[in-house]
């Protein structure tokens, strides 16, 4: 009798906690489609902000067509001007005008130095790229501990506290697999960017690894907008900023 | 009247670089495209060379004696500009390069431009394009076998703009689900009559390359093909592909059916003569280490090559030149072209190790590399520091230093030390 009141029991809870993390991922696949729709165009601003104050700020334009394709080039500063960038997947590409070809680059190296890495800049939807291993119902939050799917993904695993009302993300750590601290991503001012996007205008990230340094990624301008498959190829890596209308 | 004409343009240049602003980007540019752009930069890059007076280089430049060193000052002005009209696209690159050396009181200077072409894009998969345009095949990181309408890369900056080639193009692509996501077509006429594209090939010709690209089980595939109406033909493919994120692999191969080369025979004297069937292969690796270090590791091989006892004669020559003989120096600058490329011999090995920000010292990248003549076991070692923190300028300084014993490529090469502080600024 006992022995059947914990199988019982027991499959009960497993089924509630599959259920969950079912729930989970739909949830999370909800915070992805409000913080960027399926297929979009994108300006946004990277600031790189040192222990003294100076800043260096990278202005990008972006497209992304589902969840493995993004490209974007940078439009200033002059220094980094034209260079352009490409996920395919796994895949991801540097374009360097003066090099004139594009050269295969991995998520965790950084095009513009500091605390952003290429999987920064390249994201795609979360939901795509981590499985929800737990979900905890907090006070108005809700606390996303998410695994990657792949060895590919820059950061092993993800803590995500997302606001339960407007289902968008407030905070993540990255960690690694030994849930060791890389960086945490701080979500603030939500703007109404039209077009029933209503998301987090600026993420702030600090690293303990660069210990002073603090990195600002603010979004000036997103727009649904159709997109072609070919504009995601390389040979479109030297014509990306041609996509600006 | 020369010397004046240089110390001007270096004047001129000194002065814009001064001239800039200390003042931090301000990022006032608007979100909304033009439909022109312009852009220009300048690149100042003094260079202290140390001469290895046993060399036989030096012997030849020098007979009787020289200097000890070589203090050189070269600038170079970039500016590019594009206008956009509907499907149109101009675009032009042109480049202005000086350089003076003190010792001997020379100096040169170029101006060209590198790319100049309208591009006609009348869809978003296909485009057609006549102008100069540069063609930059291949996925070695130094030595391009494939690139068969482009240039061979500066071992001293290989991010450097290269020259283009006139001609006409047309460029195709489409995308795809499935194991082929990619599928791309290129193809180039390259008429070589006159002074146009005065070098490419030996004779006037008209060339014709294509190249396909492919994304194919997430490897990049690309086979690559010359044809010209001198019944010369050359085809190759070269392949890149992650294997596990961090790590990256690619190599080249091309087949040339006949290459032209040069030798030097008992005499001395030189002779032309003709290779068949040369084949060019590249293998490399790239690996981002968990430290954030990046190895990159590139075997090249070179299939018009000299032989070990082709090289003891170009030195013995070379050496005996410097002795006063005269059949010998004639031979030896005839030689010259075939002999003191950047890659004479067969086999080379390319190693280069770089660390992005060490210490936390943000936008700062050191880098070893070395460059092995695997046949007489020379090498040039060098150091590179890159520094990129402002908004306007890039600060790179490089040390090499050339090792080898007698008759051997970098043993024998002018210099025993090389050293240059390159700045480049952008507008």
């Amino acid at each position: 009798m006992i022995r059947r009141f914990i199988m019982v029991t027991a499959a009960f809870l497993l089924t509630a906690a599959g259920t969950y993390a079912q729930d989970g991922t739909a949830l999370l696949a909800k915070i992805d489609r409000n913080l960027e729709p399926d297929s979009y165009e994108m300006y946004r601003k990277l600031i790189n902000i040192e222990p003294d104050g100076k800043k260096k700020e990278f202005l990008l334009f972006m497209v992304r067509k589902g969840n493995d394709k993004v490209a974007g080039v940078f439009l200033s500063p002059p220094s980094d001007k034209d260079r352009s960038m490409l996920r395919l997947g796994d895949n991801m590409w540097l374009y360097i005008p003066n090099v004139g070809k594009p050269v295969r680059i991995t998520s965790l190296q950084s095009a513009t130095g500091g605390v952003f890495n290429n999987a920064d800049i390249l994201r795609i939807d979360f939901s795509a790229e981590y499985t929800v291993e737990r979900l905890t119902d907090t006070l108005g939050q809700y606390l996303f501990n998410l695994k990657a799917k792949t060895r590919s993904v820059a950061y092993d695993r993800l803590r995500l506290w997302a606001d339960k009302k407007a289902l968008l993300p407030t905070t993540i750590e990255c960690l690694t697999e030994a849930n060791m601290l890389i960086k945490t991503l701080h979500f603030k001012e939500t703007k109404n960017f039209g077009g029933g996007i209503v998301r987090p205008s600026v993420i702030e990230t600090d690293s303990p690894l660069y210990k002073g340094y603090s990195s600002l990624m603010i979004y000036l301008k997103i727009k649904r907008r159709p997109l072609r498959d070919e504009f995601f190829t390389t040979s479109y890596m030297e014509k990306v900023k041609e996509l600006r209308q | 009247m020369t010397t004046v004409r240089i110390a001007l343009v270096f004047l001129v240049i000194a002065t814009v670089f001064f001239s800039i602003p200390a003042a931090e980007y301000d990022d006032t540019a608007s979100l909304e495209p033009k439909s022109y752009e312009f852009s220009s930069d300048v690149e100042l890059w003094p260079t202290l060379a140390l001469y290895d007076k046993s060399s036989a280089t030096y012997g030849l430049k020098y007979p009787s004696s020289g200097p000890g060193f070589s203090d050189a000052y070269n600038g170079k002005v970039e500016l590019r500009g594009q206008y956009r009209f509907a499907a149109l696209l101009a675009k032009a690159e042109a480049m202005a390069q000086a350089g003076y050396e003190r010792y001997s009181d020379s100096a040169g200077y170029t101006v060209r431009f590198n790319e100049c072409y309208v591009k006609w894009s009348p869809s978003d998969r296909f485009s057609a394009l006549a102008g100069k345009r540069l063609f930059r095949w291949g996925k070695g990181y130094f030595y391009n076998p494939v690139a068969f309408a482009g240039r061979q890369k500066d071992i001293n900056d290989i991010s450097a703009a290269l020259e283009g080639y006139w001609g006409m193009s047309v460029e195709a692509v489409r995308s795809f689900n499935g194991p082929l996501a990619t599928l791309s077509i290129t193809a180039a006429l390259l008429p070589v009559y006159g002074k146009m594209n005065k070098g490419y090939t030996q004779d006037s010709t008209l060339a014709a390359v294509a190249q396909t690209y492919a994304l194919f089980f997430n490897t990049d595939v690309d086979f690559c093909l010359y044809a010209d109406n001198r019944e010369q033909i050359r085809t190759g493919f070269d392949f890149s592909r992650n294997i596990v994120p961090s790590w990256e692999v690619h190599g080249e191969w091309a087949w040339s059916r006949e290459r032209q080369t040069r030798i030097i025979e008992t005499g001395p004297v030189c002779r032309d003569t003709i290779l068949r069937n040369t084949h060019d292969i590249v293998l490399g690796t790239r690996w981002l280490a968990p430290t954030n270090t990046t190895f990159i590791l590139d075997y090249f091989h070179l299939g018009n090559g000299h032989m070990s006892d082709e090289m003891d004669a170009y030195y013995g020559a070379m050496k005996d030149a410097a002795s006063g003989s005269v059949p010998a120096r004639t031979a030896a600058q005839q030689a010259m072209p075939y002999y003191a490329g950047q890659f004479v011999m067969t086999d080379y090995l390319y190693c280069k190790a770089s660390h992005p920000e060490p210490f936390t010292i943000v936008y700062f990248t050191p880098s070893i590399y070395s460059l092995v003549n695997i046949n007489d076991r020379s090498f040039l070692a060098g150091v590179e520091l890159t520094y990129t923190r402002f908004n306007h300028a890039t600060f790179i300084a490089r040390y090499m230093a050339f090792v080898g014993k007698n008759n051997s490529e970098y043993g024998e090469k002018a210099f025993r030390h090389r050293m240059e502080v390159r700045t480049e600024i952008v507008f």
